[in-house]
């Protein structure tokens, strides 16, 4: 180092100050590194966290690890539904809800074909068609209202021998009836997301017909027959909750409901019936 | 190959002893990111000196600069992959010792209390502290040297980072003025003036010793 030294300072010209603290720095006692340095160097690169050690991995390998995953997601999202980007199945979830007021669907390949009712016998609950059916509409900024906003309806014709509630065929005998017992619901394909029921589908699945005044339902008329007749609701009751959820605006529940509490207010006074439990 | 497992399994891939006195830093270097531990071994051993020398020059303080030096080597080690040989590189790991040194001088000042030089100090002389020269007569001429050796050290210590780095990197380890200006990543007239403000700042320090 000395000789590599001095041959950078011939070539400088420098002044005799300049000479001088050069000289005092170049003759300095240089230090050496101790004995056991290259072990103290192996055992920190050991000790070295997996992050910061070199790693098999070439680079390139280390970019196309990160894309392929990405790939393989997006790719699955795209398949559940070719031919609709991801976008518009996302844009569809969102649109769809429940309407009451029509019909459900869904063949019953299953009901009986009829119904016969012996005096003192007590019949199985009856898988009861009724004359209306769920729709799926696109939802409005406005509130959406049954006369405008059915877009698609889903035909259902009671096939022949199934019984129609208006016909009260089970009249004068008390059978419990499940909420959604007679009206089933299969959610939009392709949507991706559950489809959930609003506050309204579950009143209409009840049995319940009514309107929302702010965040309650007043009661206008009971479907003969149904859950929510079953359980005692009646005209002029007001329902302030569903299953302890008090009726503001997004509420929702699963499309196979099956029953719940409601919170009614009559006469001033608060009641909880539980109607299809 | 864990770089601990040298000996037992790198030996035999790679003829060190055969080709070591000729092998450039880069040819070692190629050895190393191929899997030969010797070869990074030798890379140490032959920068492992100058390395400290340089850091307890800078630092004025043989521990830390040894502890540093490693730590360089470390760094080394896991960024062979992004070491790129159009560089020299004694340039490159002269780079890495200085950041490191670096980084550590601002480390320090951090956790320094707040004194009455750091209140009154500004900008430009920041790394400057007060050194008064040393006036007391001395009966040996041992003792002499001794203590001028310190003083200068001391000196050389308290002179801005970027004076300091490049002071000693010319006038201590030797260095080109276009490998210091590739070190400090400064065009070749910056360095220079650098280097010869730095001299005139030690002038003034070591006007006792002229």
């Amino acid at each position: 180092m000395g000789n590599h030294n001095s041959e950078h300072k011939m070539n400088e010209v420098l002044t005799l100050d300049e000479q001088r603290i050069v000289q005092l720095l170049s003759g300095l006692d240089r230090v050496n590194s101790p004995t056991d340095f290259n072990f103290r160097v192996k055992a920190r690169i050991a000790a070295a966290p997996s992050s910061t050690r070199r790693s098999w991995m070439p680079a390139v390998l280390k970019l196309a690890f990160p894309v392929i995953l990405l790939m393989l997601i997006l790719g699955v999202f795209l398949m559940r539904d070719p031919g609709v980007s991801m976008s518009d199945q996302v844009a569809k979830a969102d649109e769809v809800q429940l309407v009451p007021g029509v019909v459900s669907q869904e063949p019953a390949a299953s009901l009986p074909q009829s119904v016969s009712v012996a005096p003192g016998e007590v019949p199985n609950p009856p898988k009861i068609e009724q004359k209306e059916s769920i729709a799926v509409v696109k939802r409005s900024p406005e509130p959406a209202t049954p006369k405008a906003a059915v877009v698609k309806e889903v035909e259902t014709s009671a096939p022949s021998g199934s019984i129609d509630l208006s016909s009260n065929v089970t009249q004068g005998i008390n059978v419990p009836v499940p909420v959604n017992a007679n009206k089933t619901f299969s959610p939009p394909k392709g949507s991706g997301r559950p489809v959930r029921l609003s506050a309204t589908g579950v009143f209409s699945l009840m049995g319940i017909k009514g309107s929302f005044s702010g965040s309650e339902f007043k009661v206008m008329g009971i479907t003969a027959g149904s859950a929510a007749e079953q359980s005692g609701i009646k005209a002029g009751d007001i329902v302030e909750a569903i299953n302890g959820q008090p009726l503001a605006g997004g509420l929702t529940f699963p499309h196979d409901f099956a029953g719940g509490s409601l919170k009614v207010r009559r006469n001033g006074q608060v009641v909880v019936l539980n109607v299809g439990q | 190959m864990a770089f601990d497992q040298i000996g037992t399994l790198g030996v035999g891939v790679y003829q060190t002893p055969m080709h070591e006195e000729k092998l450039s830093d880069h040819a070692l270097i190629e050895a190393t990111k191929a899997g030969d531990e010797g070869a990074f071994e030798q890379i140490v051993d032959r920068y492992r000196n100058s390395i400290t020398n340089y850091l307890y020059r800078f630092l004025n303080d043989y521990e830390e600069a040894v502890d540093l030096a490693q730590e360089t080597f470390v760094r080394v080690y896991f960024a062979l992959d992004r070491y790129h040989t159009q560089f020299a590189f004694s340039t490159y790991i002269y780079r890495i010792a200085t950041n490191l040194a670096i980084s550590e001088i601002r480390r320090r000042k951090r956790r320094k209390l707040m004194s009455l030089t750091g209140l009154f100090q500004n900008e430009e002389d920041s790394g400057v502290e007060f050194q008064p020269p040393d006036t007391r007569i001395l009966q040996d001429a041992e003792l002499v040297d001794g203590e001028r050796n310190k003083v200068i050290a001391r000196a050389i210590a308290a002179l801005p980072e970027k004076y300091r780095v490049p002071v000693i990197l010319r006038d201590i380890e030797g260095k080109s003025y276009d490998e210091i200006a590739e070190i400090m990543e400064l065009g070749l007239g910056t360095t220079k003036s650098r280097i010869s403000r730095g001299r005139g700042l030690l002038k003034e320090k070591l006007q006792h010793y002229m």
